[in-house]
């Protein structure tokens, strides 16, 4: 039973009806009162089903999916826990026949294909490749996938703020005070962007953008549509209102009038996802609709130390200005607060020792739980959190690394597959290297080891033809070497493959699964007991199967294209169109573990820690956004509307000055609030790109101190 | 292995896969129509949506069909939860219709063979529905418990649209029902080992026949097409993804 304060009691037991927005600081119980006034309705007798908990992610929704298992409940109906973007997916699929005809859709007796990231980025691609040969964004110098990527989250940006997605260019142009040679690039994101629309409209797919769009603009205003959810939800909880877009609380400012009771949940200084479309000042207009404003301003979560480490970056972010970099980078003596750095490490491998030294020292000489610790970083490149991993699990340190998904790509168990699959079907041209084969095998037949998997590709494997021959045709002295035992399931995994070869095509899909059932995960096969190897290849089939559906929108079941989208599939994974990333389960067992992971990720996972590591604050990391040219946080967003109302308005250096600190504030603040007890500071003179480091966090920790002197 | 390791495990369950794919999009489309139909989506929106001939065929048998629902509150796709010992209850209705001393359970079936009405009554969908609905829909009548005597399960047959299957209820199944799940989660509680299934014909039909070591290939259904996991559809996990 959680003990809740007086103000908390009163604000779980508000009265039926009313409107309470409740704002503090992270760490202050708002979300504890959330879920208790959610479980409380439903004690009090509300039919559950018509209680909706709105969050902008659905990450932050996860202590009320958790008191909802733990709790004890009357019977009855389920609290339905959304986002936004996921109400509006689930009323285009539920209304698809008004939304099909009044959406401009073509076929309107064909059911909807909804977009993943992947498959809307195949398609951008398949219409902007010939585009690119035509001298299209000649002047942009970025990875094709993020040049895809941006024109599709200018779409999203354009459905999140509410202008027509035709004025893409046109907000982007007003905004440049540069080059001419960018605004022609803004004219290609737009004549990009036009044609991809069209082509969702005309085959019936739904990226994130149209979902929203045609939920908006044609379904909420429908009457059906409209009393249906009015009529289904009639208490609402919405926590981290000022993480969502602007479109986002339009649809609830509307809805408002229909609600019974209603909840806004505010995180003070909150809004890290202004970089995705999130609106703080526009989730403003929910609270002045509220009948009670309340605010609970003390933190249950830092120590009066980091307490006063806020104030006194407060202090030094309301100056006008950070302050310039220093002659001597060392940062002096903390003095007073709860900060520890290393004393003096040159380089960023040095700085990581020291990081996982002090984690041992914590754990074993303090007693820190490794759950109450974490590692963050502007960025964890692949590199930064191997080395890291290693070096703990080196001292026997459990470690967590919370990236929201990992690339399908880079497993070993989707590598054996897919070229298992490429040895399947020669008439794909794609010719394994013999190491692929090698390290197939080795994947494949449970326990056989490197030497033997190599020898054996090297004797049976053709490149030419893609084919295997017959262990029984190897000299006895080399079968004797392999092993009857690695021989005779290699026969077997060679008369699958040719027996598959002499069958008519079939779905990609179909073919993985067949062979991971009949084959792979049968006994002495490498996926028997390999149950991460099994999650990895539901994921990878599951990829497929969305790829071939999001192909097939009639859903006509032709096989005969199918080995073309096989081949497809892997070309694109390999360019990495496809990223085909997979979310990691997290295992329970996992949690007791030292968590490392992006400063971005921790924050949406609203979690606090006893102790927090920054590592490389001179990084530039810290402060500045992604380099994308073809689109704009700031300038496509309604704040950028609302200052610019009175004419041209040019994003300047000192735009993007003011922002950067901005957003770092709002950053170190938000962390700290999360802190329970000591902050460190992973320093080191070159950073992990070898360059020396001297950005914005860590001159305004020099600043901090220096005031304190 | 499914709902307690979650172990996920892609293999083929049963065979043909793709007419099987095919059969059960089919299915999934038809529920999607009959659901939209009593949300009051205009009927002439909603049949040219019936686009593929099985699709047609069984939207036309279930407009030609009188429920016999008119002074009945209806509630179709009806989530309903209870707590069983340590765990929640979840199933997912097809069409709850409350009337003044009725209370209706539709479930839509697109068997292609019409099942046995013994096979259907020992069926865990057919005592799980209606007792979850004792225990918990009296949210749905102003929390005024639901007597079993007024309780009736219906399986509405797409491909045999006169021919229903009902079943009603009593106190002493509910009362027998609810003790049996009880018992069955409490089992399940104290089980450390599972062992395989006697009846081997089972695992035929199983997506984990690789896991267990029981035979290669996916075996071909053919009597009514009914996949061995179909209740399973809802988990706790998918609470944050409850559908409106
Ligand atoms: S024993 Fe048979 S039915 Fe049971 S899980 Fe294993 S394969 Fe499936």
């Amino acid at each position: 039973m959680i003990n809740l304060t007086s103000q908390q009691l009163a604000i779980r037991d508000a009265p039926i009806p009313g409107r309470i927005a409740l704002s503090g600081p992270a760490g202050s119980g708002k979300t504890t009162v959330g879920v208790e006034r959610m479980l409380h309705l439903v004690r009090q007798g509300v039919f559950a089903n018509s209680i909706l908990v709105l969050t902008p992610q659905r990450t932050l929704a996860n202590p009320y999916y958790n008191s909802l298992q733990q709790n004890s409940l009357p019977a009855g109906g389920q609290v339905s826990l959304l986002t936004v973007g996921g109400l509006a997916r689930r009323a285009v699929d539920l209304f698809w026949p008004l939304a099909a005809e009044n959406g401009g859709f073509t076929h309107i007796d064909q059911p909807p294909v909804f977009l993943t990231l992947e498959t809307a980025q195949y398609h951008m691609a398949h219409l902007v490749r010939p585009l690119l040969d035509e001298g299209y964004f000649e002047s942009v110098v970025i990875d094709r996938n993020r040049l895809y990527s941006q024109i599709l989250d200018n779409l999203n940006k354009a459905a999140f703020v509410g202008f027509p997605n035709t004025e893409i260019s046109a907000r982007l142009d007003s905004a440049w005070a540069g080059d001419n040679a960018q605004r022609r690039v803004f004219s290609d994101v737009q004549e990009c962007a036009n044609r991809f629309r069209k082509y969702c409209l005309d085959n019936n797919m739904l990226d994130f953008s149209l979902q929203m769009e045609t939920f908006w603009n044609v379904l909420w205003p429908n009457p059906i549509v409209h009393n249906y959810l009015t009529q289904s939800y009639q208490h609402l909880i919405y926590d981290n209102p000022e993480e969502d877009v602007p479109r986002a609380h339009d649809l609830i400012l509307d809805w408002l009038p229909d609600l019974t009771s209603s909840l806004f949940i505010f995180d003070q200084g909150g809004g890290y996802r202004q970089f995705l479309g999130a609106d703080p000042e526009s989730a403003m207009r929910l609270r002045q609709q509220c009948d009670q404003d309340l605010i609970l301003d003390t933190s249950f979560v830092m120590s009066p130390q980091i307490n006063s480490l806020v104030t006194a970056f407060d202090r030094v972010f309301s100056a006008s200005q950070l302050p310039a970099s220093q002659a001597n980078p060392e940062i002096d003596q903390a003095l007073e607060f709860p900060i520890s750095f290393p004393a003096s490490t040159r380089f960023f491998p040095q700085m990581l020792e020291w990081v996982s030294n002090e984690i041992f020292y914590l754990i074993h000489d303090h007693k820190v739980p490794p759950s109450e610790i974490v590692v963050l970083a502007p960025f964890l490149s692949d590199s930064l959190r191997f080395s890291l991993v290693n070096r703990l699990e080196s001292q026997n340190i459990p470690t967590r690394s919370h990236r929201p998904s990992r690339s399908l790509r880079d497993e070993p168990a989707s590598q054996a597959l897919l070229t298992l699959a490429a040895l399947a079907h020669p008439s794909w041209n794609i010719h394994p290297s013999i190491f692929d084969v090698a390290y197939a095998f080795l994947f494949c037949i449970q326990d056989m080891d490197l030497v033997r998997t190599q020898l054996l590709a090297s004797i049976v494997y053709r490149y030419k033809d893609m084919s295997l021959s017959p262990f029984d045709l190897i000299k006895p002295d080399i079968q004797d070497r392999i092993t009857f035992t690695f021989g005779n399931r290699y026969a077997q995994l060679k008369k699958w493959l040719d027996s598959y070869r002499q069958e008519s095509a079939q779905p990609f899909d179909h073919f993985m699964r067949r062979l991971f059932g009949e084959i792979l995960s049968q006994p002495g096969f490498g996926f028997h007991n390999n149950y991460d190897a099994a999650r990895v290849a539901t994921s990878l089939i599951e990829s497929i199967r969305k790829f071939r559906l999001a192909m097939d929108p009639a859903y006509s079941f032709q096989t005969g294209s199918s080995l073309d989208l096989g081949r497809e599939y892997i070309h694109l994974l390999d360019d990495g169109v496809l990223a085909a990333q997979y979310l990691e389960s997290w295992k329970p067992g996992l949690q007791e573990a030292v968590l490392i992971a992006p400063a971005h990720t921790f924050l949406m996972m609203n979690q606090p820690a006893k102790v927090q590591f920054w590592l490389d604050p001179g990084s530039n990391g810290w402060v500045e956004r992604l380099n994308q040219p073809l689109t704009h946080p700031y300038v496509l967003s309604r704040n950028w509307e609302r200052s610019s109302v009175t004419g041209n308005h040019i994003w300047t250096d000192a735009d993007e000055v003011a922002a950067n600190k901005k957003t770092l504030a709002r950053f170190v603040s938000g962390l700290l609030h999360r802190c329970r007890g000591r902050l460190y500071l992973g320093i080191s003179n070159f950073g992990e790109n070898g360059f020396e480091q001297r950005g914005a966090l860590l001159r305004t920790f020099q600043h901090v101190f220096q005031n304190e002197k | 292995m499914r709902y307690i390791e979650q172990f996920a495990w892609p293999a083929v369950e049963s065979e043909p896969l793709l007419e099987n794919e095919r059969r059960q999009l089919e299915g999934q489309f038809f529920h999607r129509l009959v659901h939209q139909h009593w949300l009051g989506l205009p009927l002439d929106k909603l049949s040219r949506m019936a686009n593929t001939p099985t699709l047609n065929q069984w939207w036309e048998n279930y407009l030609s069909y009188d429920f016999k629902l008119k002074d009945f509150v209806t509630f179709p796709e009806l989530n309903l939860t209870s707590q069983i010992g340590k765990h929640k209850l979840i199933a997912k209705y097809d069409l709850v219709a409350i009337g003044h001393d009725k209370v209706l359970i539709f479930d839509w079936k697109t068997f292609q063979k019409r099942p046995r009405d013994e096979w259907l009554a020992v069926r865990y969908q057919t005592r799980v529905y209606r007792s979850l609905l004792i225990q918990s829909g009296g949210c749905l009548k102003n929390n005024e418990p639901i007597n079993p005597e007024q309780v009736e399960m219906i399986y509405w047959l797409a491909n045999f649209p006169n021919q229903p299957i009902r079943f009603p209820y009593s106190t002493t199944q509910f009362v027998r029902d609810w003790q049996h799940l009880e018992l069955m989660i409490t089992r399940i509680d104290e089980q450390d080992e599972f062992p395989l299934t006697a009846d081997e014909k089972k695992c035929n039909y199983c997506l984990y026949r690789s896991f267990c070591d029981r035979g290669i290939s996916a075996a071909i259904i053919e009597d009514e097409y009914e996949p061995l996991f179909e209740m399973s559809e809802l988990t706790l996990d998918q609470i944050p993804e409850i559908e409106f």
